[in-house]
């Protein structure tokens, strides 16, 4: 599956090192999550494209996960795909406490097929 | 699964050498429950002293509060206990709902940012407690996804609970309600801003406490 910069969209392939390295293009270490039967779904249904957050935007909205998730090492990467968390713009979330009292890894969803996993919950 | 093995293990090990008589208290529920207000009054019943701020604005408390060596006397029993107000828990976090309490949007949406935290850290908490108070505000309908969600999950963990319906003083209160949506609870009525009827209260954490 998969990853995207949040930065500057470039699309990582499975296994690539700039996951761990930081992004070949923009040298950041954001990314999403692609889960691949949504992406399929998301093209074979053509559903309205995905809102993207403007640049000022993404950078607050990193600076909250990074912080929420305690990840002060800005060199570490983030991957988001926390469908209990889901950040619908800065300063906006919604929780779902059922997966989050189920004790399952917090994965952040910032939208729709895209997706930020707190690798240290893993 | 190493997690769960590793909680698991951090309970039994902390049952075993857990100082006797110290209960861990948590009090659960949604923001603007009453949680603060609750922990802050035991404080002053026995300690004289605060455990934390309380505003009309939601997510007043965005971190675990402590306070330790509460100990609290009834029949000439006594009982320390680690007090642990922790964050309101919420479904949706909206940094524009703190603007309209006057809030600039940079601090409504650091608000928000720590509110978010706080209710992960809430929940993260859970497995540490010993005993559990789940505030439910008595004005407003309690059939919601927060109190059903966390009293499922503290009966799920085997946790003791005490439901205290709150602000049994304002004239929405309906504390029937809350026994009718909780029948296999023990619930007990207070107003935690003015004192009224802690000493149900007390009788009752007393109860709850020999669950543990």
């Amino acid at each position: 599956m998969p990853h995207q910069c949040v930065h500057c969209s470039k699309i990582i392939e499975v296994g690539s090192r700039e996951i761990l390295e930081g992004c070949g293009d923009c040298g950041g270490k954001f990314f999403f999550y692609i889960r691949d039967e949504q992406a399929q779904r998301m093209r074979e249904m053509k559903e309205q494209p995905i809102p993207e957050f403007n640049t000022i935007d993404k950078r607050k909205v990193e600076e909250d996960v990074r912080s929420i998730l305690k990840v002060e090492d800005e060199e570490k990467p983030v991957i988001l795909d926390l469908e209990s968390v889901k950040v619908v713009g800065p300063g906006k979330f919604e929780l779902d406490i059922v997966s989050l009292m189920n004790r399952k890894p917090i994965v952040f969803k910032v939208s729709e097929g895209k997706y930020l996993i707190d690798i240290d919950e893993m | 699964m190493i997690k769960i093995i590793r909680n698991f293990a951090r309970r039994i090990f902390a049952g075993v050498f857990k100082k006797k008589g110290e209960i861990k208290l948590g009090f659960y529920g949604s923001p603007n429950a009453g949680k603060t207000s609750l922990a802050n009054r035991i404080c002053q019943d026995w300690l004289g002293e605060d455990l934390g701020s309380v505003s009309r604005m939601p997510h007043e408390t965005r971190e675990i509060q402590i306070k330790e060596k509460v100990i609290l006397e009834r029949d000439g029993k006594k009982i320390e206990f680690k007090l642990i107000d922790t964050p309101g828990v919420a479904t949706r976090i909206d940094f524009e709902d703190f603007m309209k309490f006057g809030l600039k949007r940079k601090a409504a949406q650091e608000r928000a940012k720590e509110a978010t935290q706080g209710i992960i850290a809430s929940i993260k908490w859970l497995d540490d407690m010993d005993a559990v108070i789940v505030l439910i505000d008595s004005t407003i309908n309690p059939y919601s996804q927060v109190n059903i969600t966390i009293l499922g999950n503290l009966a799920a963990r085997n946790i003791p609970v005490l439901v205290v319906a709150n602000k049994i003083d304002l004239k929405k209160s309906d504390i029937k309600k809350v026994r009718g949506a909780f029948p296999e609870y023990d619930v007990v009525g207070i107003s935690a801003k003015n004192g009224d009827n802690m000493e149900e209260f007390y009788e009752e954490l007393f109860k709850l406490v020999k669950k543990v």
